[in-house]
């Protein structure tokens, strides 16, 4: 499958001098049209600084990131904050709703910003939550405001959806009813999807598995198949 | 300890910004309150000290004439300690380059006397008796037309043009505010002069028309005036009157009086504000710092120690406030109390800090300290450590009242974001939005009085004194001699008016009050109600204004008796005609024939109203000048331009000091809302930029929320600022002179700029802020 971002010797360093951090140290990485990755690593690992990188919300040091046709690396703000909008899905672990907005508003906020997006109904049913269009977040559970989020994230049909710790703060059986909304999103839309964790169990249900390590990558491997979220057990 | 005071002085540095605004408030504060308060005492204090050294007089009164012989009776009058007789006459001030006269008094005093020893010599010598041609002159006055001593001066006395030599310049406690006659000070000039030379030029030899009496301080003032005003009545007593209505006394204490309320009004709206900004940004605090503070008691500080850790934070703040504010408002009062001086000529201008002062605002400002920090200290007291370390649950929303109505749905994801917020917590909002609007309120206090005499300049003087020149005569004549004056030079018409001062008796009640009549078909007078509408004079009977009829607790169809002052007695019973909700105090009017028929005399009149050909008005003026009969000429016109030259400055300087205050106020809530708004929303407006707003559009979501508030304040404030000039008003005394309560549609924009100005200064300012805000961090926090 082609490439829909790749980034060569990918470098970000915090602070300069002796007390520099090195979170990344010359990173290559591909993310392919549809399928679903895994990214592993313990804290500290550089995953989430990666994802920062490929979804525009930080600039590399050094190294280039390429998405189609953009180059993210020399992009300015105006540029970066165009890609997130009409590209881009987000999913973080604490949801990030906005508190004052229903479930449906939370969707149909990002509606407004591109022409080729989904009705927000359309939206939460995919994420089974079709019943609790006109709840705030303070109405609802962990797990559904995880599941508007991912609504949110691809109500405009982006071309990259990036979910940091998106079952972090979930208990098992909440956590499992998002991951396969995520994997339904995966599969219905074809969206290529990176997801990060710290859960090694949630490697099962990617096609393809990276591991971080010390702001590199250690290993990586294919699935040779798939497994149901529903089955995960953690 | 240690530990806590480097984290409280770490605080107090990270948000500096804060702090340093809610310290200016409450400094301004403090500072309205010295300065006000500080002005008001070293006035008040200079008018005390002033009057018990140089003897200002207990009653005064004037007579037509009556022979030196008549002292004695008076002096016998049971309280009274001393009286000085003497002449007061009208006279017309000629100075070089001048094209008209300015008009003043003469005085007779007799050298070597204790009426002369009561004039504060401040250059020059006193009278020399053996020469008829030497004045005292009155400081104030030499001042504006440059006189020194030495210099020669033309004064019309009584038709009389004399040529006087300036010897000394004086003050004199009875002329601290140099006005007669009209409303406002004009250049009053009064002169002093011996009473052998004023006698020769008004023919009252052996005679005087002035007395001022001391009283015993257990006199019963009411009782001697009645005493005097019987001895005097066959000399055409015109009534004594006290302390409280001499005139320049009068002005001096209304202003007191008004700068004593405002020196409560201001500063409480200051500190209420300061308490309010400082519960909002304390109270934040702790809840972002729930967790440091909730680790701090799972390590073993007690519930006290954390407290008084909240309960520094405030201190300095007013500590720093009453530092500033006692600085500031030390420099201010001293402004002030000059700019005073300038109208009000005191001898010695005393000091009016003290000890007091300062002790109260440092009362004030621990009371608005511990009011605004005592919700974040009781939070933090109830704060249980293990509660503390959870996350805290998501802000609860619900559909408020707009959102009902469909505002939310118009609006917008971003507007509804506005609203929801607003709604969600409508003290805070209500509260802010009252912090904003006591900016404008403050800024439109400030120009009420501009406004208010602006209103009575420009409404009352140019629609009820229509004339271009207003001659008063020293006694009444025949109305028939107004041929006379038709007849003069430049005059196109002429209209009478009689002003007779009476005491009108309803039962047990009385009041003082001139009662003044012209024609019906008169073009040049109108009585003006409330809304400036003409009332017609009643064809009988007498209109009083509403104040006097409520005073004397009568209605229309009732009948008052009229007690003449001007010499008679007589008394006269008048039908109640009509009310008239005028904003002049207590007076009554009547139709001229009317009065004459019920006075059972010719009609009279004692001033005559002119229109004048602008192009014979300099001869008109030389010609009245010498004629005998004329007090005084005034010109509506000319009232404006004096008011004007004479308090530019003062104004100016006022202008100045309310908009810095209400600035301090603006910014200082604003910035305070937008700084708790930004801690509290920067995790969503980072996420709305991750989703892909711009930083324009998110930028709309904070700065529409405070542009909501901004708007809303405004009219709030317009409202605010006339309540607090109508309370002020409530201060002055009704029966005197009251200005109304006016705001022009100017003011109010001249506020609105104000607001606006501030508020957004401020927001680019945090715009600047929210722009640098990192979204990677912002989205991490938690809350």
């Amino acid at each position: 499958m082609p490439a829909v971002l790749e980034a060569r010797g990918l470098t970000k360093v915090y602070g300069s001098g002796p007390t520099a951090v090195h979170a990344l140290a010359g990173v290559d990485f591909t993310l392919d049209a549809g399928e679903l990755l895994v990214l592993l690593g313990p804290s500290g690992s550089g995953k989430s600084t990666l994802l920062n990188l490929v979804g525009g919300l930080d600039t590399a040091t050094a190294g280039t990131i390429r998405y189609r046709d953009h180059d993210l690396a020399r992009a300015d703000d105006d540029d970066l904050t165009r890609y997130r909008r009409e590209h881009v899905g987000f999913v973080f672990q604490f949801y990030n709703l906005i508190p004052s907005l229903t479930a449906r508003e939370n969707v149909a906020l990002v509606v407004d910003l591109v022409d080729d997006a989904m009705r927000p109904e359309d939206a939460l049913a995919m994420v089974g939550l079709g019943d609790r269009l006109d709840h705030f977040p303070s109405q609802l559970s962990g797990g559904e405001q995880q599941r508007v989020a991912i609504a949110r994230a691809i109500a405009k049909r982006p071309d990259l959806l990036l979910c940091d710790e998106p079952t972090g703060a979930l208990d098992g059986k909440t956590g499992r009813l998002v991951l396969e909304a995520l994997a339904t999103v995966n599969v219905e839309l074809g969206t290529a999807t990176a997801l990060i964790t710290h859960n090694a169990v949630i490697a099962a249900m990617a096609d393809r598995v990276v591991t971080m390590k010390d702001g590199g990558i250690a290993s990586e491997h294919r699935n040779p198949h798939r497994v149901s979220p529903s089955t995960l057990d953690w | 300890m240690r530990a806590l005071s480097t984290k409280l002085r770490r605080d107090l540095w990270r948000m500096r910004g804060q702090v340093i605004t809610i310290t200016l408030i409450l400094a301004s504060g403090i500072a309205a309150y010295v300065c006000l308060s500080g002005a008001h005492r070293a006035l008040a204090r200079s008018r005390d000290a002033y009057y018990a050294q140089y003897a200002f007089p207990d009653v005064f009164v004037h007579l037509e004439r009556a022979p030196d012989a008549v002292a004695s009776r008076l002096r016998e009058i049971d309280g009274v300690t001393s009286l000085e007789t003497r002449l007061v006459e009208g006279a017309s001030f000629r100075l070089a380059g001048e094209e008209r006269a300015q008009p003043g008094r003469a005085i007779s005093i007799e050298p070597g006397s204790r009426a002369e020893a009561n004039l504060v010599l401040r250059a020059g010598r006193l009278l020399d008796p053996a020469r008829d041609d030497e004045v005292l002159l009155l400081e104030s006055f030499a001042r504006g037309a440059n006189l020194a001593p030495g210099d020669e001066l033309d004064v019309v006395i009584a038709g009389h043009e004399l040529d006087l030599r300036v010897v000394g310049l004086v003050l004199s406690p009875e002329w601290v505010f140099p006005m007669e006659g009209g409303m406002m000070p004009g250049d009053f000039g009064v002169v002093w002069m011996t009473r052998d030379a004023l006698a020769s030029a008004t023919g009252k030899h052996g005679a005087f028309d002035s007395v001022t009496f001391r009283l015993t301080p257990s006199a019963d003032r009411r009782e001697v005036i009645e005493a005097i005003d019987r001895e005097l009545a066959r000399w055409g007593g015109g009534g004594a009157f006290g302390r409280d209505k001499q005139v320049s006394n009068r002005a001096v204490s209304n202003e007191l009086d008004q700068l004593e309320s405002m020196a409560t009004k201001i500063p409480a709206v200051f500190l209420l504000v300061a308490m309010f900004l400082l519960n909002v940004v304390l109270s934040r605090i702790v809840h972002l710092q729930r967790e440091q503070l909730a680790v701090l008691r799972a390590l073993g500080y007690t519930r006290g120690a954390l407290a008084r850790h909240v309960l520094a934070f405030a201190s300095v703040i007013t500590v720093g406030g009453v530092v500033v504010g006692l600085g500031l408002g030390r420099w201010f009062a001293g402004a002030i109390t000059k700019l005073y001086a300038t109208f009000f000529h005191f001898p010695v201008l005393e000091a009016g800090l003290d000890a007091t002062i300062v002790g109260v605002s440092v009362l004030v400002a621990i009371v608005a300290a511990i009011g605004g920090a005592m919700t974040a200290a009781w939070r933090v007291v109830r704060l249980a450590p293990a509660e503390a370390m959870r996350a805290p649950a998501p802000a609860r929303y619900r559909r408020g009242l707009l959102s009902r109505l469909g505002l939310a749905r118009v609006a917008g994801p971003m507007g509804r974001m506005i609203v929801r917020d607003l709604e969600r917590r409508p003290v805070l909002t209500g509260l802010s939005v009252a912090g904003i609007a006591f900016a404008g309120g403050i800024v439109v206090l400030g120009r009420f009085s501009v406004d208010a005499m602006d209103h009575l300049m420009d409404v009352v003087l140019a629609r009820a004194l229509r004339e271009d020149a207003a001659v008063t005569l020293a006694r009444p004549v025949p109305r028939a001699e107004l041929a006379w004056f038709r007849h003069a030079p430049g005059v196109l018409a002429a209209e009478p008016v009689h002003m007779v001062p009476v005491r009108l008796h309803a039962r047990a009640r009385s009041r003082d009050v001139p009662l003044t009549a012209w024609p019906r078909d008169a073009e040049m007078r109108q009585v003006l109600d409330g809304r400036s509408r003409p009332r017609p004079l009643p064809p009988e009977g007498v209109m009083l204004t509403a104040l006097l009829g409520e005073r004397l607790g009568v209605g229309v169809g009732d009948t008052v008796v009229a007690e003449r002052l001007d010499g008679s007695h007589a008394r006269i019973p008048l039908t109640v005609a009509a009310l008239v909700d005028e904003r002049m105090g207590l007076n009554a009017y009547m139709d001229l024939d009317a009065l004459a028929d019920a006075l059972d005399e010719e009609p009279r009149m004692s001033t005559v109203l002119l229109r004048v050909d602008r192009a014979e008005r300099d001869r008109l003026h030389g010609y009245l000048a010498t004629v005998p009969g004329v007090m005084m000429v005034m010109e509506p016109r000319g009232i404006r331009e004096a008011f004007d030259a004479q308090s530019g400055q003062f104004m100016l300087v006022w202008t100045l000091i309310v908009v810095v205050f209400g600035s301090v106020i603006a910014v200082g809530v604003v910035f305070n809302t937008a700084r708790v708004m930004l801690s509290e929303r920067s995790r969503d407006l980072a996420t709305l930029r991750v989703l892909g707003f711009t930083r324009d559009e998110v930028a709309i979501v904070l700065l529409g929320q405070l542009a909501v508030q901004v708007v809303l304040a405004l009219p709030i404030g317009m409202l605010f600022g006339w309540l607090m000039a109508a309370s002020l008003m409530q201060s002055a005394d009704p029966e005197q002179f009251r200005f109304p309560v006016i705001t022009s549609p100017a003011t109010f924009a001249f506020a609105s700029l104000v607001v606006l100005g501030s508020a957004i200064a401020t927001a680019v300012v945090v715009r600047r802020r929210l722009d640098r805000t990192d979204i990677v961090s912002a989205l991490k926090a938690r809350d």
